[in-house]
């Protein structure tokens, strides 16, 4: 390869840079179709956590059911439960995790971009006890009803889902399915009682009493669901469907903080986190450039491509929200890429001065540097790697987007920047006053009048003991 | 670069001095547990439990209404009030009844009209004690993971410079920030481990050149020259790494300041501090404290040898 064909290669190089930087701010819809790219930018952006964005922060405490067997499994089911119900209603970026220890657990639940305390409760519901009593020829009133004879709770249920009504388009109907013991028990109870009505009762109150018409104990049989139709509409069913929801919470829920945190931090605290990240980023540049000048552009192209790359991972990782921590894990991860930069040049400086031409001391700089970047690096990697793996909420977010970070800026710094130097030295093999590296012959320490410093490791080889 | 040569050919000896640099962390942890002792920490809400209720208004009345209204209760209450950017000012009402908590809120809610009201955040202290502990248990794990892999790559010695040089960051932090009288919430926890995360990083490229001069060691320099010459080494690229992430910290504070985002100052002094601890510890300290160590290891390794002779 010779100098011409290595500056097309940059020039080449540096116009997929411009182009994916520049993908990450904009936003579309893909001509004659409807899929519509959005930027990281963006993305991330929607991907802000409460303490940013705003929104409703719940923490509630767990008391067992009466007959709890696992209680750490039947918390891990009510968390997916009212997951699944926020993420419903369209709180997708709502945090739900468990905290505390076996038997004092508390579910906390953080639902971005909420504005009022009171709809956490709406959207969730009111964690309730779902019964369903033995069914009643007469009529569907409450006192008909025996409250003792209850045949199936709110465990027995799998799921809850709101469908249109098979015979009235327009309408709506409440699918029920249970769980292979609550089936059992349903279809039981549901044979012999054909034209009867069913009560469901939530905390003892009667909330519907739908009659058994005759396919039911068919239905069960095929696919283990129940539809309740009534002629809904879509409000009605929907609350319906949330009321015998918050039955099936497992354990009981008391809720012992209620927090809203108003955006307007969020959208300060957002830009002011970018002005800063921006002017910091041009200060790196800068500074790179003056101390290093070539080897100064290599490093701010690889500080780029390294941005690109960590954003484009904060945007697609799900479990990945932005919050205050989660920046200071980013501020970090960037000090770390930079920080590898400097220890490579600063080796290849030494390599230099101990006689080495420019671009072997290039080699041996990238070369060295390797095992000091790796200790530096894995030691960070290993103690985020641990807070993740026992931490919950915002600490977990500083740990996985550091643990991310790095894990990057070790790829980009060991292989990018590496391939880039290795093209540079194509463009200028032999001066290393361009990367402002100077010879000076008297490159030693003095202490108290001795000279200490072995000048010439290379020659060391025997003589290590 | 003419300074980057100056610092390169420091005759500077960071052990030999060692004692002396000792001083100034001692000084400002005793001012600290002075300061602890007398004031304690300026904790936020998330630490001491409570309710604050936010409104903003722009009457000239409204904070000797809000006093009214808060002595009615008969509990025990803090106001403090801030301008905000649109010209009215801000009231936070800080106050702890924990079973009348519900009503004194609602009360409030009907109080102020909606327009003024800003939020109302409560939080009780039990839940914290709980997040704290748990924070505290994995940053021990995560320091045990962290000497382990010390004491695979390095030597024990270094292992244990480097945890106390952490130490003395935090603590550092930790007195700075009750000197200083700022708001310790939820997101100090952060600036810790950014800090932490930082202190290793600083003290493991000092300690990597010291085990590769060990090892190379041919002109059987003494270890105090070897630590010397490795401090001094890493000194440019300490300084320039320092100075990059201080940048954009001071740029991030700076803003805050600007536009009053108090909870991101919060945020960023305290990690601000810790960089020059850190600084300072991996520059000043740990080079003494490995002296130390391995003199010390050394020298029972000695006698051992020489009982055994």
């Amino acid at each position: 390869m010779n100098k011409t064909r290595a500056i097309i290669k940059y020039c080449v190089i540096c116009v997929i840079v411009a182009l994916a930087v520049t993908l990450c701010f904009v936003e579309f819809t893909f001509p004659f179709t409807n899929v519509k790219y959005v930027g990281c930018y963006q993305a991330i952006k929607n991907k802000m956590g409460i303490d940013l964005n705003g929104g409703v922060l719940a923490v509630y405490t767990v008391s067992p059911s009466e007959n709890s067997t696992n209680l750490e499994d039947e918390v891990n089911a009510t968390i997916n439960r009212i997951k699944n119900t926020l993420s419903k209603q369209g709180y997708l970026e709502s945090t739900v995790t468990r905290q505390g220890t076996n038997p004092n657990y508390k579910i906390r639940i953080e639902v971005p971009g909420m504005s009022n305390t009171e709809d956490i409760m709406d959207a969730i519901g009111t964690p309730a006890n779902i019964e369903f009593l033995e069914p009643n020829a007469d009529q569907s009133s409450a006192q008909n009803y025996d409250e003792t004879k209850v045949f199936l709770t709110g465990e027995g249920l799998a799921g809850v889902k709101v469908v249109s009504d098979p015979e009235d388009a327009a309408k709506y109907a409440i699918q029920l399915s249970f769980t292979d013991e609550g089936k059992t028990k349903f279809r039981e109870k549901v044979k012999t009682a054909n034209g009867q009505y069913m009560a469901i009762f939530s905390n003892k109150t009667l909330i519907s009493a739908p009659k058994i018409s005759e396919d039911n104990a068919s239905t069960l049989g095929s696919d283990g669901k129940v539809l309740i139709t009534g002629q809904y509409d879509k409000d009605g069913a929907e609350s319906f469907a949330l009321q015998i929801e918050s039955g099936m919470y497992t354990v009981g829920l008391d809720i012992s903080q209620m927090s809203y945190i108003p955006a307007t931090l969020g959208e300060g605290a957002i830009k002011a986190g970018l002005i800063a990240l921006a002017v910091g980023l041009l200060i790196i540049f800068i500074l790179m450039m003056v101390v290093y000048r070539d080897f100064g552009l290599i490093a701010n192209l690889s500080l780029i491509i390294y941005t690109v790359i960590f954003v484009f991972f904060l945007a697609i990782i799900d479990s990945i929200q932005l919050t205050l921590p989660g920046i200071a894990g980013i501020i970090l991860s960037i000090g770390m890429a930079v920080d590898a930069y400097i220890l490579i040049f600063e080796q290849i400086k030494e390599e230099y001065r101990s006689g080495k031409r420019f671009a072997a001391a290039t080699h041996a700089g990238f070369n060295k540097s390797i095992i000091t970047i790796l200790d530096a690096n894995v030691t960070t990697i290993i103690v985020s790697l641990i807070l993740y793996l026992l931490s919950s909420g915002s600490i977990r977010g500083f740990a996985i987007t550091l643990a991310l970070g790095v894990g990057i800026s070790m790829f980009v710094g060991l292989l990018i920047t590496r391939a880039l130097a290795k093209l540079y030295l194509y463009i200028n093999p032999d001066n290393a006053k361009r990367a402002n590296i100077k010879f000076k012959p008297t490159d030693e320490v003095v202490v108290e009048n001795k000279s200490v410093i072995p000048q010439k490791r290379k020659l060391n080889m025997g003589g290590a003991k | 670069m003419k300074l980057g040569e100056k610092l390169r050919n420091t005759k500077f000896n960071f052990v030999r001095n060692g004692r002396w640099f000792f001083i100034a962390p001692a000084v400002i942890l005793l001012v600290g547990i002075i300061i602890l002792a007398v004031l304690g920490f300026n904790l936020g809400l998330e630490f001491t439990g409570g309710t604050i209720v936010s409104v903003s208004a722009d009457g000239e009345h409204v904070k000797a209404q809000i006093t009214e209204k808060m002595n009615s209760y008969d509990i025990k209450y803090t106001i403090t009030e801030e301008q905000n950017t649109s010209g009215g000012t801000n009231y936070s009402i800080k106050f702890n009844a924990t079973d009348k908590t519900e009503d004194i809120i609602k009360d409030l809610h009907e109080y102020f009209n909606t327009e003024d009201w800003n939020s109302a955040e409560s939080i009780q202290a039990s839940t914290t004690n709980e997040t704290i502990m748990g924070v505290f248990w994995s940053i021990l794990a995560a320091l045990a993971g962290l000497i382990v892999y010390m004491l695979i790559r390095f030597k024990f010695t270094a292992g244990i410079a480097t945890v106390l040089a952490l130490a003395h960051d935090v603590l550092m932090i930790c007195a700075l920030m009750a000197i200083f009288r700022i708001e310790i919430n939820a997101s100090f926890i952060a600036a810790i481990l950014t800090v932490m995360a930082y202190s290793i990083n600083n003290s493991l490229v000092v300690f990597d050149r010291v085990r590769s001069l060990e090892k190379n060691n041919i002109n059987n320099d003494t270890l105090e020259q070897i630590v010397n010459c490795s401090i001094t080494r890493t000194l440019g690229r300490s300084i320039l790494t320092v100075g990059t992430t201080l940048a954009t910290l001071l740029v991030l504070t700076v803003i805050s300041i600007a536009m009053q985002l108090s909870s991101l100052i919060q945020f960023a002094l305290p990690i601000i501090f810790g960089l020059f601890a850190g600084t300072y510890s991996s520059l000043f300290l740990i080079g003494p404290m490995y002296k130390q160590f391995e003199t010390a290891r050394l020298y029972t390794k000695q006698r051992k040898t020489a009982k055994s002779n």
